[in-house]
């Protein structure tokens, strides 16, 4: 589904249809609730002030103490 | 090792700190992976709200700050002690909450709400944005091997909205019209985990057009309440009705009037939000006076007899609940799965 458009007859609910691997089980499409991921050393810069300046572009930032883990 | 502690608003600073020394019922988690949550980010940008502070320490922890940041985290077991079911290299998620276990609340498996709770990552003794966290044994739940670890540390904010499904009264959803206020999230998360629960219809207000979009590929109808009558949209995708419950993931007052109009006859609305949030800051635009106060509009509530209920945090159930769920099938990747 895309975001409201509108039009005079009222939509039926749509079968949402995802293809997506399951990467957390039941909780299908998870990963895109992931916007960012940065290191530990980063994160009032990349994390919260981010968060802050550039808030609507951002649902979950991930931290990371171990940087080698970025490149997974 | 790292940490990244609170010193005030807008200032945390990572700093070396001692790795922890686990008491005798704690293990000792490598952190992988720690989500920034908005509660975070309410402390950030004007706390200390939750995190205490000098002259007057968290009950349970005895610390104030700075205190170091992060309660949606997940790691490894790096340390445990002898007897313990959990092994060195484990895969974990923590369930990060403070509870003293001796008040009415938690007597009655209702941790919850204990009157002293807290969580790790604001109340001390350490947090998820670090490199080491000593944690309570009971409060660690395996993960299978192979789990991918990089998504896991998203079952707190699942777990969250878990115990708000559970608090509507409701347990099943597939006859519902469901509409949520706000797609940050929370609000998000609650579309996935109403999607795991099959519900009827998933209408979803949020006026940042990103975020619209976002949580558009979650819900059925993704509706900015800037342009439509959210309520006149309610009525018309539920043959005129409204819907049956409403999670309130916003906390500003635009938001709950809308929703108190959109609810249909004795439905209930289900409040999440952190009012007093740092969202009027987040929104200039709307008059922050209205955001930082809640007025139950009369007019929708006693006329409609609508059921107002609330949503604090996640028990242990709603945890175990969630991580089996999110284990569930782990190894059935690719799959194409259509809802309904």
């Amino acid at each position: 589904m895309t975001s409201y458009q509108a039009s005079s007859d009222p939509p039926q609910p749509q079968p949402i249809t995802n293809a997506l691997s399951s990467v957390a089980g039941k909780f299908l499409g998870i990963e895109e609730m992931v916007t960012s991921r940065i290191a530990l050393d980063d994160v009032a810069t990349r994390g919260f002030e981010e968060l802050i300046q550039n808030k609507d572009h951002h649902i979950k930032i991930l931290v990371t103490p171990r940087p080698e883990l970025l490149n997974v | 090792m790292k940490a990244a502690r609170f010193h005030g608003a807008r200032d945390v600073r990572v700093s070396s700190v001692p790795t922890p020394t686990p008491k005798s019922n704690q293990v000792l988690v490598a952190i992988e992976w720690c989500g920034i949550c908005g509660s975070d980010l309410h402390e950030y940008l004007t706390g200390p709200h939750i995190i205490p502070m000098g002259g007057n320490p968290h009950k349970i922890t005895g610390e104030s700050l700075p205190v170091t940041l992060g309660h949606e985290f997940c790691g490894r077991i790096s340390w445990a002690f002898e007897g313990s079911d959990l092994k060195v290299g484990q895969p974990v998620m923590v369930d990060p909450r403070l509870f003293c276990t001796s008040c009415l609340q938690c007597a009655d498996s209702r941790t919850n709400m204990c009157q002293q709770w807290g969580f790790l990552g604001l109340s001390g003794t350490g947090g998820g944005l670090s490199e080491t966290v000593a944690v309570d044994a009971k409060m660690c739940h395996v993960l299978p091997e192979g789990v991918d670890l990089r998504f896991a540390a998203l079952i707190e904010p699942l777990t969250v909205a878990r115990h708000a499904l559970k608090s509507s009264g409701f347990d099943k959803f597939d006859s519902l019209n469901i509409l949520l206020l706000g797609g940050g999230p929370v609000g998000l998360a609650l579309a996935l985990d109403l999607k795991v629960h099959r519900a009827k219809q998933i209408i979803v207000s949020e006026p940042s057009a990103v975020r619209r979009n976002q949580v558009a590929k979650y819900c059925h109808v993704a509706l900015n309440p800037v342009d439509a009558d959210v309520a006149e949209e309610c009525r018309r995708l539920t043959g005129g009705a409204g819907v049956d419950v409403i999670f309130d993931c916003a906390g500003v007052m635009p938001a709950l009037k809308s929703g108190f109009d959109a609810v249909k006859n004795r439905g209930t609305y289900v409040n999440i939000a952190g009012w007093q949030s740092p969202v009027c800051v987040l929104y200039p635009d709307w008059d922050v006076t209205d955001g930082y106060q809640l007025t139950i509009p009369m007019e929708f509530f006693h006329l409609k007899e609508i059921t107002f209920r609330a949503s604090m945090s996640y028990d242990e159930e709603d945890f175990t609940e969630v991580v089996n769920d999110f284990v569930s099938g782990e190894f059935r990747s690719s799959a194409t799965t259509t809802y309904h």
